[in-house]
């Protein structure tokens, strides 16, 4: 592993919300959120919806809406991440991999959008032969595209310039097993090759397979970080009740559904 | 898997016969599909994107109708007309309630769910029933889903990808909650997912559609 190229310390993330007429309140999102990425990791994050998940990544790259107020601290390849390193290096250094097909601008052709703000035609021709796509699929439309393509697309924008972090948000809810896989696959060898990859998923089998670390989260906060190995043992090997009831959910692992006030009850902490 | 309808005995519950299906004159999307789900069964429904599995779901409760073949419920067509004995759970809550209405409405649109049955889904009554759809997460909303199709007219669920966007924890609960239920009372059950360990933990027996349509898909 390498030197840290994310560190998420004490992040906060709260919403400035108005209730009847001008009275306002704030909701907090995220009260203490730890996270470190290293160069050369895939981190898993996953948790209950609504722990948080995605307005970390947003918090990362600065897409918070102007509602928000953040506190703690983000430091990027050892720096404090600002907003003048965002404006160098989100889209060409840190990059992040939306959800879904949705992300696409349906009407431009998808070889364009590979290539961005910063990529070049050659980067993306070469991105595609990578990812067996044929070179005419750059003059397609994303509706044009199956599922398995798409994703293809979306990681091929994830190559182009050099990324070396990578946020990304469910990368594999309505792929096929086999898609799915492939997809998990060519994040390995994106860490492989030195990049740094946080990957924020409900599918935890499947991320299961390439992770080197799970950041498991409640209720905006960091409750657990563990290795991969500790995941797969499961029971006693998980230090957090929250991560033992998520490890005993899963449909091979017992299938069992234990109520949130019970594990917080175990856990003992306010 | 292809011949079962051949030996169908009188306990076959839902049944696709020979069911093709393409959008006006576009390609076909299913060929020759034929599938047979008895009394006590509960069928998972595996295979890639875009082979169907969704089509097939939604020809089979009737929201969809077959260009060739039929569906059978109980040896007879799919009732068209009054409540369907098929009802389905789909991928996303979100997009399968109507976000006018607020939630006591949507849940009390086909039956009243009584409390017994809310508790079990863990339906907060009190917080939820007065909100809006985009007031609620997935995982909430997917509650009211499943509690608004277990009408006591309701023989038979398919659940289309139904807690893939759900975290474990409550994937577990609103399955356990429906199992419960489809074992109380006998219903029929289809499981469409990608999930080979879901499958494998509430399915008797599993289909691959890849082996059941005749359509040779190119991906």
């Amino acid at each position: 592993m390498g030197k840290p190229i994310l560190e998420v310390n004490d992040l906060s993330v709260s919403f400035r919300m108005y209730d009847r007429g001008l009275t306002q309140y704030d909701l907090n999102i995220i009260s203490r959120l730890n996270v470190t990425v290293h160069e050369g990791e895939i981190m898993v994050v996953v948790g209950a919806s609504g722990s948080g998940k995605s307005v970390l990544a947003h918090a990362v790259l600065g897409i918070l809406p102007p509602n928000a107020a953040v506190g703690g601290e983000m430091r990027y390849n050892g720096a404090p991440l600002t907003d003048a390193v965002r404006r160098e290096k989100v889209g060409s250094e840190i990059i992040m991999i939306p959800q879904s097909v949705t992300y696409l601008d349906p009407v431009m052709k998808v070889g364009r959008q590979v290539c961005g703000v910063h990529g070049t035609k050659a980067q993306q021709q070469a991105a595609f032969r990578r990812y067996g796509l044929r070179e005419s699929v750059a003059e397609m439309y994303p509706f044009q595209l199956s599922g398995g393509m798409t994703r293809r697309v979306l990681i091929s924008t994830a190559i182009i310039s050099d990324a070396r972090l990578i946020l990304a948000d469910e990368p594999t809810p309505g792929l096929s097993q086999d898609i799915a896989e492939e997809t998990m696959r060519n994040f390995r060898e994106l860490a492989d090759e030195g990049r740094g990859i946080l990957m924020i998923t409900h599918d935890i089998d499947i991320a299961l397979q390439v992770a080197d670390r799970i950041a498991v989260f409640y209720d905006g906060r960091t409750v657990d970080v563990c290795d991969r190995e500790a995941f797969l043992a499961g029971g006693d090997a998980l230090r957090h009740p929250y991560t033992r009831a998520l490890w005993a959910a899963l449909p091979q692992n017992g299938f069992r559904a234990v109520a949130p006030e019970d594990f917080m009850k175990e856990e003992g902490a306010p | 898997m292809t011949g079962e309808t051949a030996s169908a005995g009188k306990d076959l519950l839902l049944e696709a016969k020979n069911v093709s299906f393409r959008y006006g004159s576009g390609p076909w999307i299913l060929q020759d599909v034929n599938l047979g789900i008895r009394q006590g069964e509960r069928v998972g429904l595996v295979g890639p994107s875009g082979y169907g599995k969704s089509t097939l779901s939604r020809i089979l409760s009737g929201y969809e109708k077959p260009s060739k073949g039929s569906v059978l419920w109980k040896g007879a067509p799919l009732p068209r007309k009054g409540y369907c004995p098929v009802q389905m759970i789909y991928q996303h809550p979100e997009k399968a309630v109507n976000p006018r209405w607020r939630l006591q409405d949507t849940l009390s649109e086909g039956w009243e769910p009584d409390d017994a049955l809310l508790a079990d889904l863990r339906i907060n009554k009190d917080l939820w029933f007065r909100r809006w759809p985009n007031e609620l997460s997935g995982g909430e909303l997917q509650r009211f889903c499943v509690a608004r199709v277990l009408g006591p007219q309701t023989e038979f669920i398919i659940a289309d990808e139904m807690s893939t966007m759900l975290d474990a924890i409550t994937q577990a609960q609103i399955w356990n909650a429906l199992l419960d239920q489809v074992r109380k009372r006998g219903l029929g059950l289809l499981v469409v997912t990608h999930n080979m360990a879901l499958a494998e933990r509430v399915c008797t027996r599993i289909v691959d559609l890849k082996q059941l349509n005749l359509v040779g898909h190119d991906a």
